[in-house]
């Protein structure tokens, strides 16, 4: 392995032997026991380690200000979200709602189409005329 | 998130709670300013509160989705702060970083943590300080994964340099 291997491996994998990649770690031991730039990048990246582990510590320790918490629900509108935003934002949520909601006027007339009854059938005029025609006719033969 | 999504103000408290501290870190090391840092999680709530119905369970975890609502505030701050300046690697290195601090390499190297370009102090932190992944980390910076391994090396880089810098500045003559 040469030195701009290495470095790139410290770069991605850090200073832990056990990130590093199974097959390159006896690469890495003979780099190691011929080059002095190598341990002294390698001495580095662990003091960097060690940093970033303290840092780590001092993130899980961090604490907001009193009072922050307080401040942020008294802030909060009264009536945050109107119902337009609601409907804006739930409409914009996903490709497939407006193409739901454009069929909603199809859905809305095929259920009604199917739910009002029809009116009860009645005999047309027309028919009525014709029966009494072929009465008519059935009585001249009579 | 369910019970915020139909508007109950009692388990936005409970989520205000119990996500206040991370919050606050996280601006804190974007802005690296205390008042700045209760503004922009008072701002980052707010708009959790009001983007609530807009959160879906099975794209990201409820953590990853209010660290991209963080991320965007401070941006927004930013370019509200410095409409001109693009929110790039050197512009912010030297808008933000102070000057650099007397003491040994180690703390040095501490100082220079929160003295990185912003994108790759932000990758760092949310993927080595706060335990993201790689593709959760791109989605809060609006990066791909491949970009914040990236800046994760480069970060790493940069910070090695400089610890040997300063370790041979410090070392005595021999």
């Amino acid at each position: 392995m040469d030195p701009q291997a290495f470095n790139a491996l410290l770069d991605t994998a850090g200073s832990h032997q056990a990130t590093w990649p199974a097959e390159v770690r006896d690469e890495v031991e003979r780099l190691l026991a011929h080059s002095a730039d190598a341990r002294a990048e390698l001495q580095a990246a662990q003091t960097l380690d060690q940093v970033l582990n303290q840092v780590i510590d001092s993130v899980s320790e961090h604490r907001a200000p009193p009072g922050l918490q307080a401040r942020i629900l008294a802030g909060l509108p009264a009536d945050t979200v109107s119902f337009v935003d609601q409907w804006v934002d739930w409409l914009m949520a996903g490709f497939w709602r407006p193409a739901v909601l454009s069929l909603a006027p199809l859905l809305l007339g095929t259920w009604l189409g199917s739910a009002i009854p029809l009116p009860e059938d009645e005999p047309s005029p027309a028919l009525d005329l014709s029966s009494v025609l072929l009465d008519e006719v059935y009585t001249s033969y009579d | 998130m369910a019970q915020i999504q139909a508007g109950n103000r009692g388990a936005f408290d409970q989520l205000v709670k119990r996500h206040l501290n991370i919050i606050h870190a996280y601006t804190s090391r974007l802005s690296r300013s205390p008042t700045d840092a209760d503004d922009l999680t008072q701002e980052t709530f707010m708009r959790i509160w009001q983007k609530a119905s807009t959160f879906r369970f099975e794209n990201v975890r409820v953590t990853t989705w209010m660290h991209r609502i963080a991320h965007n505030v401070f941006v927004d701050s930013w370019r509200r702060r410095e409409p001109t300046q693009p929110l790039d690697d050197e512009t912010v290195e030297t808008a933000l970083s102070p000057e650099p601090q007397d003491g040994d390499a180690k703390q040095v190297l501490q100082t220079n943590i929160g003295r990185l370009p912003l994108n790759q102090r932000t990758a760092l932190g949310l993927c080595l300080l706060s335990g993201f992944s790689t593709d959760e980390t791109g989605h809060i910076m609006g990066v791909s994964p491949h970009a914040v391994e990236s800046l994760i090396a480069r970060a790493r880089r940069g910070l090695r340099q400089t610890y040997r810098e300063q370790d041979s500045e410090n070392r005595p003559c021999q």
